[in-house]
């Protein structure tokens, strides 16, 4: 392959790359996955991304590992969900939207969660 | 019980092969398989038997993994940095030598897994808080290290390490399962498999020397297999910490290392990020990969099952140093006698479609955007690894946000 075609190969490249991450940040900041009932949440839907509207009744902080374990309740059920965070401020009476990764720990069904969102709505 | 545990031993074998050989099956999904019928399973055998078949399943994997890797330019998510050695000696026709190397390294790996697993059973639980804390620090100093010795192109180096970075943050926040598979599958399988396509690259006949006859110096030795030990036991035991961080860590402290010692290496990481990951288990009750997951849901660990985990360890590992070579040469004689161009346009469909089933339509996209960053960095001519920042910079954030 000569020089010049080369540099336009890298040109058209890097100005696609550029373009696609962009596109990308601006999915994954955007994209909720399918909203579900915790009923639902079973080992069916292990390693799928989530996101459920509920209250976070429960809320256990362990102090040396930025690490929280909350429980989530809707109308249908609860759901253990684990968050990396250092720190995080809930009110237990609003509703959030909550997205995560379903996983299975110790036999129980879990979310490990990326985001928490006030539910305005 | 002993014919159950053999029967164990060997169907591990058997399927680590399969998963090995077969792009885009992963150890992991086995393992999540097993777990979903676990129930029925242990009404008819003991824990132990599918421990021992997961043991088996998952060293073998990390032994086999490497001849489509090599051979077809077919990665996963373990051994994706072998592509790069690996394709440049098979277009030499030394791909059967390349996995010997890597197997060298495996083999390595099981007696460093031997001598690690008593310091891991009895300092791990102490240092484990302290390492965790200076972990994102030898990280960001990898990655100073990674640009500041490019030799080609420092400002390249930089811009290619931003965008994978920014790639590698974008794609693992994306709702998808799986989302490695398409990053890295585009970034080094599919990205190289197309530059061979465009140069026209033909496959020679491949040599397949014994195994006295591949060698490598004393001194390259050691330096590969020092860099793995001072790498691997730390990311057999972090969250977020793999074979990829712990393969460019260990070749950034030891410097220059070439192709042959780079397989070295990597094979004697992946066997020992495995292998200790079951000893973690045990001492701190924390699972670093699937197949720990789901140990960890099948049996609670005694040190007498630690023990015999080693010992599976190092059989498994023995037969499929074997196994592998037997395979590698059956490769070697075939992937020169096909077309390669068609034999890579062959691979990318799979690739694709393998991408599609497991990451959907999104991981897809990633996969094609990763290809563009990977192609841009051989065009560029940097050094492919500068490509992980896609996985250190997101492994640094997650321990210090």
């Amino acid at each position: 392959m000569n020089i010049r075609k080369m540099k336009t190969n890298l040109k058209i490249c890097l100005v696609l790359s550029l373009f696609g991450i962009l596109l990308l940040i601006f999915l994954s900041s955007h994209l909720i996955p399918p909203r579900d009932s915790i009923i639902n949440l079973t080992e069916k839907e292990l390693d799928n991304s989530v996101a459920i509207y509920g209250r976070i009744s429960e809320m256990k902080k362990f102090e040396e590992s930025k690490f929280y374990i909350l429980t989530i309740t809707d109308k249908t059920g609860s759901i253990t969900g684990t968050l990396n965070s250092k720190n995080l401020s809930i009110n237990k009476t609003q509703e959030y939207l909550i997205i995560g990764k379903i996983t299975k720990y110790e036999n129980e069904t879990q979310i490990i969660i990326g985001k928490i969102i006030e539910n305005d709505s | 019980m002993i014919l159950e545990l053999v029967i164990a031993l060997l169907l591990g074998i058997l399927i680590g092969t399969i998963t090995g050989l077969t792009p885009g099956i992963h150890i992991n999904l086995v393992s999540a398989i097993l777990l979903g019928l676990s129930a029925s399973l242990l009404a008819l055998v003991s824990p132990l038997v599918l421990v021992i078949f997961l043991v088996s399943m998952a060293m073998t994997h990390t032994f086999v993994d490497y001849v489509p890797s090599i051979f077809l330019g077919a990665p996963d998510e373990e051994n994706f940095l072998s592509i790069l050695p690996g394709h440049e000696m098979l277009i030499k026709g030394e791909a059967y030598s390349a996995v010997v190397y890597t197997l060298y390294g495996s083999l390595s790996g099981l007696l460093i897994i031997l001598i690690f697993s008593p310091l891991f059973f009895f300092f791990l639980p102490i240092i484990y808080p302290y390492a965790e804390r200076i972990m994102p620090f030898i990280l960001i100093l990898t990655c100073f290290f990674l640009i500041y010795f490019e030799k080609s192109s420092r400002l390249w180096a930089v811009l290619i390490f931003t965008i994978s970075s920014l790639l590698g943050i974008a794609t693992l926040n994306l709702p998808i399962k799986e989302p490695l598979l398409p990053l890295f599958t585009g970034l080094f399988g599919v990205s190289s498999l197309i530059t061979s396509i465009t140069k026209k690259q033909t496959i020679p006949p491949q040599k397949i020397k014994t195994l006295k006859e591949i060698t490598l110096p004393k001194t390259s030795f050691f330096k590969a297999i020092f860099a793995s030990i001072i790498a691997s036991p730390l990311c057999s035991f972090l969250p977020g910490m793999g074979s990829g961080q712990a393969a460019v860590i260990g070749s950034e402290v030891m410097g220059d290392l070439d192709r042959k010692e780079f397989l070295v290496l990597l094979g004697a990481i992946n066997t020992i990020v495995t292998g200790l990951s079951f000893i973690t288990l045990y001492t701190i009750n924390k699972s670093r990969t699937g197949v720990a997951v789901a140990i960890k849901e099948i049996i609670q660990l005694s040190v007498k099952d630690l023990f015999i985990i080693t010992g599976i360890i190092f059989i498994s590992g023995i037969v499929s140093f074997f196994v592998t070579i037997f395979i590698a040469k059956y490769f070697a004689k075939f992937v020169s006698k096909v077309n390669y161009q068609i034999l890579s346009i062959i691979i990318i469909l799979i690739l694709f479609s393998v991408v599609f089933y497991f990451s959907s339509f999104l991981g897809f996209l990633a996969m094609l955007i990763s290809t563009c960053v990977g192609l841009t960095c051989i065009y560029a001519g940097v050094r492919r690894t500068h490509m992980m920042g896609s996985l250190l910079v997101s492994t640094i954030l997650y321990y210090l946000l």
